[in-house]
């Protein structure tokens, strides 16, 4: 069964169409890549799957449970993890209070009565959790770093990390390469592979980073005017003459 | 007919009056990015040197208009720009709302201190046209010439500011540099000059107002322009904060309906007594919540924000270990130095005075929990501490309930209030929550106070002193005891709270919101958990003030004046901290002390913490805690320097 | 650092300029140069404080030490529109675009200075280097997609060509057939007499615009020179 399934979504905009009629489907464990050129309806799409904008028709579902009219954070802790294409992060925060606050949701939502009995602090079984994905994700040595005084690089990891502690099935990657330069990004790539590896969660990658996504996901969505005009197997894709005007242009292989 | 004919005739020229006050906070928000709740004070400054001029000193009415609108008001708008919101334009939203509620408290003040208006109050204010009371008469309907002259400046004034916003340069770059100064100045548009206009305009619009509505009360009194702003803002709410035009349709809609409510409502019920002066409140409200314009507005972001050097951290963090536990040491032997002067020295008065602080810090840990960890400013908290005030005294009084049980049951009820409250206002967030509080807070002022069962009949309901086992907290020094113990409890409750899930949750909320959801945090219940939380605390803190009064009298204690003025010293003096909550309590009710014996007036109060909250916007964690950051860098530095030789 | 092109005066220079934003520090005692009728590539790693400089260069962060020189006249902390209006021009990264202003009005205000009929042809030109906008005049543009945003932020600049634009990583969420399309247009602004501060971190485009390179790392400059001779560093810093 597929993990994420969206069935002739749509969506407008004032009269005007950003995404009309599309369909798409994620398998459990999968790695799949979602590219287009800009104003092709990639991030509206991408909102509709998380909950921020909700579709005018069509539906979204995922692990068999329909996501209508569900809010995000719900839909979070059914187990889709996100990160930003600018970063979010929460400001005054150390990177590890960035995993820990991620922890205390995935735990469930805090009861105000814990707090005040003292139960609210710091548990030893959290920190080593955190303990983990920061070793995961090479974030060790900037634990209590601060979250300001880091790379933008290594700030995305941070949302990588968050999104982990969550114990996503399925993580949305917007854009994680931009803004970073060609090392950052086959860095990135590496630890998101090695995470793939370990943890065995299904991934979509919005992207603009060609060189990226083919060395990353096994299949693809081209998107364009708001449908999809290609998907099926990366290298395939990549080769599709339409696809190759309408988003690479000179720029192709 | 002729009933429904009269009364539109008769709320025309109110509606009108609101329309203009209304178009007047429109032009503010969408010139400067500032929800202006000064603006009623600004038109009180025009009203009040108008009536100054031309009432007490009788300059004829040219001369003292021109002194009052033309010169004072644009000079008045200029000088807030140039001294405050110039430098709050790249401000996160809340230190620009915290200014202007600290000037709303501050402004009049001053105006009354240096027109010397406590000493003679202010009269019979007249109106702009000679003749104003003159009046036509269309067969059976009548107008007069002052209500003739405020439609047609209202229709003028707003025709013309349509106009200059749409359709000319200066308009564009007013616009511009709303959403981003920054961006403007890289257009090589000079913002400030740009700001500097549009606060001049909004001013003198101000100013206008301000003369045109005086007539309309028998007193020039900064109260009643409070009121009418708040009517005003329901009509800049109707109008999503954005369309002149509309806003002045609102305000007219409001001066319609509340005509008719008066006209058709059965005279002498609760309904026509409660509901038709508080139409603007529910109004407000109701819009506040429902209406899609607002709801779809988001306070617009700077996209070059990032330029701005981070928000500076709480002094708690930045500490080295050993400084921390000197300042516990100090706090500690402060702590024991002031007990030992309150049991050994003070007298009866010095000893219910700093009863009254200890209580009053309290309730301000309810500040500390809205707006130092949530982020949110509550204008209720006043009214929730009336609520465990009057809950105490009801329950105590007719169903004979042990008072310390009362005192818990009032904070449980203004729990309940307050996640009430705020179930439809938190998804607003900022300035709309804060506008939500005001508005039911003028509701329980001018409705429910005056029912029966809540705040009882003409006399404040009297409360009595608790009695615990063997132990009667009747004695004032007894008293102080619980005080001090209550007070000790509720901090330690705040600080798990801060250090627990719930503290975490909105230290994230804070950071990113959208982030906070997608890893699973439901904004709306952290939020409703910290107003309800809140709502307990001040309830708790009402409910002993009561009992340390001997009643639970409204006026004094719990008004929404009140409320504005308590959020002003807190945030002044540090709404992040338990210590801050503390200091703000011993601010409130040993300042006046400190005043008496210089032997200045007591409006000196208002106008030095109105002004200090305007410090706000460079030290968000309190003037205070700044100090402490500070001298603390500076022993740290000294301490530095002593090793390393 | 680099000594003046000979027989051409620099047309901005900074001089030992360090800059930050609160406690962090991004650069350290950084000197460049941009000549007259040049173009030089900013390039190097995230967090090398790139965008900084950009900043420094339009007003927006005022150093902490050093000069900022443009045109003769020393800027060092003045205002951005004075900058702005003493000829240069700040493209900055990410949609800098006024979301509650229609796309006409966005580039009206950058062109107000040019009077009635200036503004006229600017805005036509404007138009034809960004076809797609020219259906969109009264949208509001923060409607307008990712893409669309960043045309009109050029737009705005391009319409009216500064003495000096400075472009802060324009390939930033560009798709590749748009960027060949943007940067084929500030090859003709060049031509036309512009100069250029371009930063970018994916370097191929950039390289075939500038005359000269810059590589910042960590907030201090690594290599200046031109753009012929930077040889094996393009690997060591580059990627």
């Amino acid at each position: 069964m597929s993990l994420l399934v969206a069935r002739g979504v749509r969506k407008t905009f004032a009269g005007i169409v950003a995404l009309d009629d599309v369909d798409l489907e994620v398998e459990p464990g999968e790695l799949v890549g979602l590219i287009g050129p800009n104003g092709a309806g990639k991030t509206t799409l991408f909102n509709c799957l998380l909950g921020i904008t909700r579709p005018d028709r069509g539906s979204v579902g995922f692990a068999g449970r329909d996501l209508a009219r569900m809010p995000v954070y719900r839909r979070a802790r059914l187990g889709i993890g996100r990160t930003f294409q600018r970063v979010e992060l929460f400001s005054g925060m150390t990177v590890r209070d960035h995993l820990l606050v991620a922890e205390r949701a995935r735990r469930g939502d805090g009861a105000l009565w814990k707090d005040v009995l003292g139960l609210g602090r710091l548990r030893r079984d959290e920190v080593d959790r955190s303990e983990r994905t920061l070793e995961l994700l090479g974030l060790a040595d900037v634990a209590d770093r601060p979250i300001e005084s880091l790379s933008l690089g290594r700030g995305r990891l941070v949302e990588v990390g968050r999104a982990l502690m969550t114990e996503p099935r399925l993580l949305m990657l917007d854009e994680p390469s931009s803004g970073l330069d060609r090392s950052e990004t086959d860095a990135l790539v590496a630890t998101l592979h090695q995470v793939h590896r370990e943890r065995d969660i299904a991934i979509v990658l919005v992207e603009h980073d060609v060189d990226m996504v083919r060395g990353f996901v096994s299949r693809l969505y081209v998107m364009d005017f708001g449908r999809v005009i290609a998907s099926g197997a990366t290298t395939d894709v990549l080769g599709d003459e339409l696809v190759r005007r309408a988003y690479l242009g000179g720029a192709a292989p | 007919m002729h009933d429904l004919i009269s009364a539109l005739l008769r709320g025309f020229p109110i509606g009108c009056v609101y329309g203009l006050v209304a178009v007047g906070v429109v032009l503010t928000y969408k010139t400067s990015g500032v929800f202006n709740l000064a603006f009623g004070a600004q038109a009180f400054v025009s009203a009040a040197v108008y009536f100054v001029l031309h009432v007490r000193d009788g300059w004829p009415i040219a001369p003292a208009f021109a002194v009052a609108v033309l010169v004072v008001a644009p000079v008045v708008g200029f000088v807030l720009d140039l001294a405050l919101f110039r430098h709050l334009r790249s401000a996160p939203p809340i230190a620009r709302h915290v200014v202007s509620i600290g000037l709303l408290v501050g402004i009049p003040a001053i105006v009354v201190l240096a027109l010397h208006f406590g000493t003679s109050p202010a009269y019979g204010p007249r109106g702009i046209v000679p003749g104003g009371l003159v009046v036509y008469r269309f067969g059976e309907y009548a107008v007069s010439r002052d209500e003739l002259t405020t439609i047609v400046v209202t229709f003028l004034a707003v025709g013309l500011l349509s106009a200059l916003l749409r359709l000319t340069a200066a308009g564009l770059r007013m616009r511009a540099v709303v959403e981003s100064p920054r961006m403007t100045e890289l257009a090589g548009v000079n913002a400030n000059r740009v700001g500097s206009l549009s606060w001049m305009l909004s001013g003198l619009f101000a100013g206008l107002a301000g003369v045109l509505l005086a007539p309309l009360f028998p007193q020039v009194s900064a109260d009643n322009f409070f009121l009418l702003i708040v009517a005003a803002i329901a009509a800049a709410a109707f109008a999503s904060l954005s369309s002149l035009p509309l806003a002045l349709v609102g305000g007219l809609l409001l001066g319609l309906i509340g005509q008719l409510l008066a006209t058709w409502l059965p005279t002498g019920s609760l309904l026509a007594q409660g509901l038709r002066p508080s139409f603007p409140f529910v109004a407000l409200f109701v819009l506040l919540v429902f209406w899609p314009g607002l709801r779809r507005r988001r306070e617009s972001t700077d996209p070059l924000a990032a330029v701005d050097p981070p928000p500076p951290q709480l002094a708690a963090d930045v500490r080295s270990r050993e400084l921390t536990l000197l300042t516990r040491a100090l706090t500690v032997v402060a702590a024991g130095v002031g007990l030992w002067w309150v049991l050994a020295v003070a007298n009866a008065f010095w000893l219910l005075l700093v009863t009254q602080a200890v209580i009053l810090s309290i309730v301000f840990l309810s500040v500390t929990v809205i707006t130092g960890m949530a982020g949110q400013i509550s204008l209720a908290q006043a009214v929730f501490a009336a609520i465990g005030a009057f809950t105490t005294a009801q329950l105590a009084n007719r169903f004979d309930v042990p008072l310390l049980v009362t005192v818990l049951a009032g904070a449980a009820i203004a729990a309940i209030v307050g996640a009430l409250l705020a179930l439809p206002a938190v998804r607003l967030g900022g300035i709309h929550l804060t506008l939500a509080t005001l508005a039911f807070a003028l509701f329980f002022e001018n409705v429910l106070v005056k029912v029966d069962w809540i705040g009882g009949s003409a006399v404040p309901p009297r409360v009595a002193r608790p009695v615990l086992g063997p132990i009667d907290f009747a004695g004032d020094r007894s008293f102080f005891f619980l005080s001090v113990a209550v007070l000790v409890v509720v901090g330690s409750l705040v600080m798990l709270v801060r250090a627990g899930t719930t503290g975490r949750f909105l230290r994230a909320l804070g950071g990113s919101e959208v982030a906070a959801a997608a890893v699973g945090i439901n904004p709306a219940r952290a939020r409703v958990t910290a107003f309800a939380l809140s709502a307990a605390i001040a309830g708790l803190g009402g409910g002993l003030l009561a009992m340390q009064q001997g009643q639970a009298n409204y006026q004094a204690d719990f008004s929404v004046g009140a409320g504005l003025f308590w959020i002003v010293i807190v945030v002044t003096l540090g709404a992040r901290t338990v210590e801050g909550a503390v200091q703000g309590g011993a601010a409130l009710k040993l300042f006046p002390q400190a005043l008496k014996a210089v032997g200045l007036s007591l409006t000196w109060q208002p106008v030095l913490f109105g002004l200090g909250a305007l410090t706000f916007a460079r030290h968000p964690e309190g003037i205070v805690e700044h100090g402490k950051r500070t001298s603390l860098a500076a022993v740290q530095r000294l301490l530095d320097r002593r090793t390393r030789t | 650092m680099t000594a003046p092109l000979p027989g051409g005066t620099p047309l901005l220079e900074l001089r030992g300029v360090s800059a930050g934003y609160g406690p962090y520090r991004a650069l350290f005692d950084v000197s460049l140069e941009v000549a007259e009728a040049s173009t030089v590539a900013l390039l190097g790693p995230n967090g090398a404080g790139k965008t900084t400089v950009a900043r420094l260069c339009s007003g927006l962060v005022r150093p902490t030490s050093g000069r900022v020189v443009f045109a003769g006249a020393e800027i060092t902390g003045l205002p951005p529109w004075r900058i702005a209006r003493a000829g240069v021009s700040h493209a900055p990264e990410g949609r800098s675009v006024f979301a509650s202003l229609t796309v006409e009005e966005n580039l009206a205000l950058e062109l107000a200075s040019l009077g009635r009929r200036g503004m006229a042809s600017a805005l036509a030109r404007a138009y034809d280097l960004f076809p797609q906008l020219s259906g969109r005049r009264r949208q509001l543009a923060g409607t307008l997609s990712g893409g669309e945003q960043r045309m009109l932020m050029l737009a705005r600049v391009l319409a009216h060509p500064p003495r000096l634009l400075v472009v802060d990583e324009l390939s930033l969420g560009l798709a590749p057939v748009v960027l060949e399309q943007v940067y084929a247009t500030l090859h003709t602004v060049r031509d036309a007499g512009t100069s250029m501060l371009v930063i970018e971190q994916h370097a191929s485009h950039a390289l075939a615009l500038a005359d000269r390179v810059v590589v910042l790392d960590k907030g201090t400059v690594m290599y200046a020179g031109p753009t012929a001779e930077l040889g094996d560093l393009r690997t060591r810093f580059l990627g």
